[in-house]
């Protein structure tokens, strides 16, 4: 029985291919007007990737902002129920999963058999997402995966007050001009992005093990930043945090498979 | 451990208040928090604690209620927003992480940070459960349904009051004559039921004996009013502000009447003296609402750079008259009126015009030169008018209103620079 | 279903056909919040009719006097009146709801220019003085109207209006009830569009049309394909098109907690006695709006009993940006609902929705959770 999930959301594309509880393969691709375009470039990479052909495949469920035009997908789901099954497959200690994507962030809190008990999402306001530390590395000239290892360095991280994005990039070039080493300018910057996703914990409620799923995931000096401010471990999944999302609506297409035979 | 001690060690938020302001008194802030007023405060919230020594209950009240009969009454009156309004007027952000926890806890954003951070305190273990609650249900939705919140929270012995809408003034175009036996007979009511709580019947003469020397404060900060009208103005911006304080929270106390004839005495003087606040006055302004509690040192900005003194703003505009203490019933109404002319609730409760006229009046009679609204940002009723207001007085006083946004108790929206910025482009635009 | 098509087509606009006949002989007047007697006015032989904002699309002219931090609903029906769409009315009845809907009354009675003003001080707590003061208000609007349009309110007349009015909110609640079954047939948004058009139709017509209606529904098929029954709960709502959402993605909204809803109706006028300490008594008594102090616990009951009459397996608790008094109430309610296993969705809204999307993930999110409970 050969399963597959499909995320579609506004910067990428995932797919993954499960076959009784294995992942077979996943891919991830750049985001399209077209979210039909999309899933089909994710899934044929990911098919090519496994050595399959579409036919091979016995349910599809898509999820993510483009989940209702994935044109072969069997069922839709949302993107919370998703990244919560996928986090607790991974890890079953988990109970919160944080996942920061490029346009929006969202906390899931999940019960002890990985089903949603609460979530809160931020999806108004560029703080707090992928797309601020986007903003910010342009002003910086910074490449986007650097950011991490580069706030590792920094003593004295920067204080940036403003709330909005927008006021923080202004407040980021002055200090640029005032002559802040860039290195403590970016852990600032982390700082401000995990003061609001910890704002947005906090509206869920706290529980152990808490992990972060989505691009975001992968720059550690946010991570750092939202350890030292919950003062407690951020549980890393042994998978590319990106396509938790598509591991997710793979498990749901297996379980909807199996009870549909 | 005992109930006292259980109160008393969910009470950091006042513990901590009055340990600043007993700073701040021995190291007195010139024309920003007289020391006279400092004192007032400290030993008001001391008392809290030495009511709690002696067992005597604590009931908790809203900022557009008044005093004197919890006094007489022998119970502790705490004043919800002295204590947040307090927090933030030490300018050291104290409020912030209490209005956090709220949030989080999902008090949502656009509710009034005034009744915000007892929500937060409260969660986190600083802030003491009172043992009643009693409030007046105005000037707005946000106390409204925050002290519902507190009680809610709380599940004490509460005694909401309705306020009317309409005036009890027959000159007024708003006047219904039921207004004020309506209110009064509230306030009978919440006596009886007090006594009910307290278990003790309130001693009429202690209820006249308290009345009497609320009255005689009251009369000397109506002359003080009077006295802030003169050019140059005597007395310094936030002095308002400081005389509400004083009054809110200890009317009906020998030393409010002390702070308040000293106030008056001060200020006769200078007008005697021909002798301004500042040196140099060249800006009179009116302020349209509380000043911004988070930056005391504002105003004092606007003194040196531009010679500007707010002559008068929303909570120092206390112009109740004194109350006839001749029989009981005549106290209740008496109170009754000083509740519909709180400071604030009397310009906000009711229709626009009561704002606008009470504004126009002050900007006359304190010969303002401009006006400036500090807009809080969750004050929905105040910035429903502000336009209105703003073209009555420059339509009957020819007067340029200027308004921005803030949270007069979160200095993070919108910072001081911010609001530095504002007015010094208004006052170099109109000057 | 011609008649709920009926209802549908008037749900979509502040004026409808009823209202262009009775212009035509009689008085025409608007009021905001269920508070107001309508029945007062209606015995005047005038027409009450809710204020609503559908149709608008910005809010420059509210805005000029209004501001941001304002509620989109006054601001929006501001618009409307101050781009002369409320022309037709002749009077407007306001009263102190809420904080938006004073100063929006403040506004208009400056800047709009309709003939008839009256604004009633509602209390905001149940007790026998605030029974009395509002007995004394509503009888200064009945000599009001009486002194303006010039006609006497008689006591027969009152107990008349009174009569047709309860003879509507027994077929609506007729016809809310009927979502009690596990078929329900009539949806949530269907509901919602009778309500609404409802409050700017006569109350003769009102019932035969109702009557109407609940014969076309007994040959309907239920809605039976649905993933879970909800109940709504929150600020003013008068648009069925929110609820469709909702409902597109497989949530059946089966009852309510609105004001265009099943407040409006759920308390009957008593028909014995004085027809003003009645209609005192029922317009301050009804179920409770969160603007009435001291009434959180009977707020919370009345959920919790429609919860188990409608079989309800969700509450969403809708409350518009700057709303205080519904966005504090969604805290305590959150609260309390948890505690008793009640699955809670909280979502902020504007008047102008929008914002479709984001909704869908999290009515979404919220029925995949409830279905992954069910034993």
């Amino acid at each position: 029985m050969i399963v597959a999930g499909c995320d579609i959301g506004s910067l990428t594309g995932k797919a993954l291919i499960m076959k009784e509880n294995k992942i077979l393969s996943y891919s991830i691709v750049p985001s399209t007007i077209k979210p039909e375009k999309t899933s089909q470039n994710a899934m044929d990479s990911a098919l090519e990737k496994a050595g399959l052909k579409s036919k091979d495949i016995g349910f599809i469920v898509g999820t993510g902002y483009g989940r209702m035009k994935v044109p072969f997908a069997n069922l839709n789901v949302s993107e919370l129920s998703c990244h919560g099954k996928g986090a607790y497959w991974l890890l079953p200690s988990i109970r919160t999963v944080i996942d920061v994507g490029g346009q929006d962030c969202k906390v899931i809190r999940i019960d002890d058999e990985g089903r949603i008990l609460d979530f809160a999402m931020n999806d108004k306001c560029a703080a707090g997402t992928g797309r601020f530390l986007e903003v910010m590395a342009e002003a910086l000239e910074v490449n986007l995966d650097k950011l991490g290892e580069l706030s590792s360095k920094s003593k004295n991280p920067a204080v940036i007050t403003s709330q909005c994005s927008v006021f923080a990039e202004t407040e980021v070039i002055s200090l640029i001009a005032q002559g802040v080493e860039v290195i403590d300018i970016i852990a600032g910057i982390h700082e401000g992005i995990a003061s609001r996703i910890v704002s947005l914990v906090h509206k869920v409620g706290l529980k152990e093990d808490i992990t972060l799923t989505g691009g975001v995931a992968k720059n550690t000096g946010v991570i750092e930043a939202i350890k030292k401010k919950l003062g407690i471990e951020v549980k890393k999944l042994p998978i590319d945090p990106q396509v938790v999302g598509a591991l997710g609506a793979a498990l749901i297409a297996g379980e909807k498979y199996g009870s549909e035979k | 451990m005992s109930e006292q001690k259980q109160k008393q060690k969910g009470s950091a938020m006042i513990e901590t208040l009055m340990q600043l302001f007993n700073f701040i008194k021995d190291n007195p802030i010139p024309n920003i928090y007289h020391p006279e007023a400092v004192k007032c405060l400290s030993s008001y919230l001391g008392d809290y604690f030495n009511y709690q020594n002696q067992g005597k209950k604590t009931l908790l009240y809203n900022f557009c209620f008044t005093p004197e009969i919890f006094y007489a009454m022998d119970v502790f009156p705490l004043c919800q927003e002295a204590l947040s309004v307090g927090l933030a007027a030490t300018g050291l952000a104290m409020n912030e992480p209490y209005i956090d926890i709220a949030e989080e806890a999902g008090i949502p954003k656009e509710l009034c940070n005034a009744q915000k951070p007892l929500i937060g305190s409260y969660l986190k273990g600083d802030a003491p459960k009172p043992d009643y609650i009693v409030y007046a249900a105005q000037p707005c939705d946000s106390l409204n349904i925050e002290y519902q919140i507190y009680d809610n929270l709380f599940r004490v012995p509460s005694f909401p009051i309705d306020v009317p809408y309409w005036h009890y003034d027959p000159q007024s175009q708003f006047y219904d004559e039921k207004t004020l036996p309506y209110l009064t007979k509230q306030i009978e009511n919440m006596v009886t039921w007090l006594e009910k709580q307290t278990g003790r019947e309130l001693n009429p003469e202690k209820l006249k004996e308290v009345v009497e020397l609320s009255n005689e404060a009251q009369e000397n900060i109506l002359e003080v009013n009077e006295l802030m009208k003169a050019v140059p103005c005597p007395l310094p911006s936030l002095m308002p502000f400081n005389n509400y304080i004083v009054e809110l929270t200890s009317a009906g106390k020998p030393e409010c009447v002390e702070y308040a004839k000293y106030i008056r005495n001060q200020a006769a003087e200078k007008v005697k003296r021909k002798e301004g606040a500042i040196p140099n006055e060249k800006i009179r302004a009116v302020w349209l609402y509380t000043h911004v509690f988070f930056t005391p040192d504002l105003f004092l900005w606007m003194a040196e750079k531009f010679g500007a003194v707010v002559v008068m703003d929303m909570l120092g505009y206390f112009i109740t008259k004194p109350i006839n203490t001749s029989s009981t019933e005549k106290i209740y109404e008496g109170l009754a009126e000083k509740v519909l002319d709180m400071p604030m609730a009397r310009q906000c409760r009711g229709p626009a015009e009561y704002y606008i006229d009470d504004y126009i009046k002050m900007c006359k009679e304190y010969k303002a030169d401009c006006a400036i609204f500090s807009g809080h940002m969750s004050c929905k009723h105040s910035w429903g008018l502000i336009k209105l207001l703003a073209e009555a007085l420059r339509k009957e006083l020819g007067i340029s209103t200027l308004a921005f946004e803030v949270d007069t108790m979160d200095s993070r929206p919108v910072p001081r620079g911010n609001i530095q910025a504002r007015i010094e482009q208004f006052f170099t635009t109109i000057m | 279903m011609k008649t709920l098509q009926l209802f549908i087509e008037a749900s979509h606009s502040i004026s409808n056909s009823w209202i262009n006949s009775w212009k035509d002989k009689g008085y025409i007047l608007g009021y905001f919040c269920t508070h107001v007697p309508e029945e007062v006015v209606y015995a005047a032989d005038i027409l009450p009719v809710r204020i609503r904002a559908v149709g608008c699309r910005e809010t420059s002219l509210a805005d000029a006097y209004l501001s941001s931090f304002n509620c989109s609903f006054v601001r929006c029906s501001l618009e409307l009146a101050l781009e002369k769409q409320y022309h037709f009315l002749d009077g407007i009845i306001s009263c102190n709801s809420c904080d938006h809907i004073r100063r929006g009354y403040d506004v208009w009675k400056h800047k709009v220019g309709t003939p008839f003003k009256h604004f009633l001080q509602v209390p905001r707590m149940i007790s026998d003085e605030a029974l009395e003061a509002f007995k004394h208000e509503i009888t200064v609007l009945k000599k009001s109207l009486e002194n303006y349009f010039k006609i006497d309110i008689s006591e027969e007349k009152l107990r008349d209006s009174i009569m047709v009015y309860n003879d509507t909110r027994k077929l609506l609640k007729e016809l809310y009830d009927m979502r009690k079954n596990g078929s329900p047939k009539i949806s949530g948004s269907e509901f919602l569009s009778v309500i609404t058009a409802g409050t700017a139709i006569p109350k003769h017509q009102l019932k035969l049309l109702l009557n109407q209606l609940l014969n076309e529904l007994l040959e309907r098929e239920g809605y039976s394909d649905y993933r879970a029954r909800l109940m709504i709960v929150g600020s003013l709502l008068d648009a069925p098109q929110y609820i469709q959402t909702i409902e597109d993605m497989g949530g059946l909204v089966v009852a309510d907690a609105l004001c265009f809803g099943s407040r409006y109706f759920w308390d009957l006028v008593k028909e014995k006695g004085d027809p003003i300490s009645n209609l005192a008594e029922k317009y301050l008594k009804k179920v409770p709006c969160a603007r009435m102090i001291g009434e959180h616990d009977t707020r919370l009951r009345y959920v919790l009993d429609t919860v188990k009459e409608f079989d309800v397996e969700g509450v969403i608790f809708q409350r518009m940006k700057f709303c205080d008094f519904w966005g504090g109430e969604c805290f305590m309610f959150r609260r309390e609902l948890r505690e008793r296993g009640v699955p809670f969705l909280e979502l902020e809204r504007e008047y102008i929705l929008s914002g479709a999307e984001a909704m869908k993930t999290r009515v979404q999110a919220f029925l995949e959770s409830i279905e992954s409970r069910r034993t």
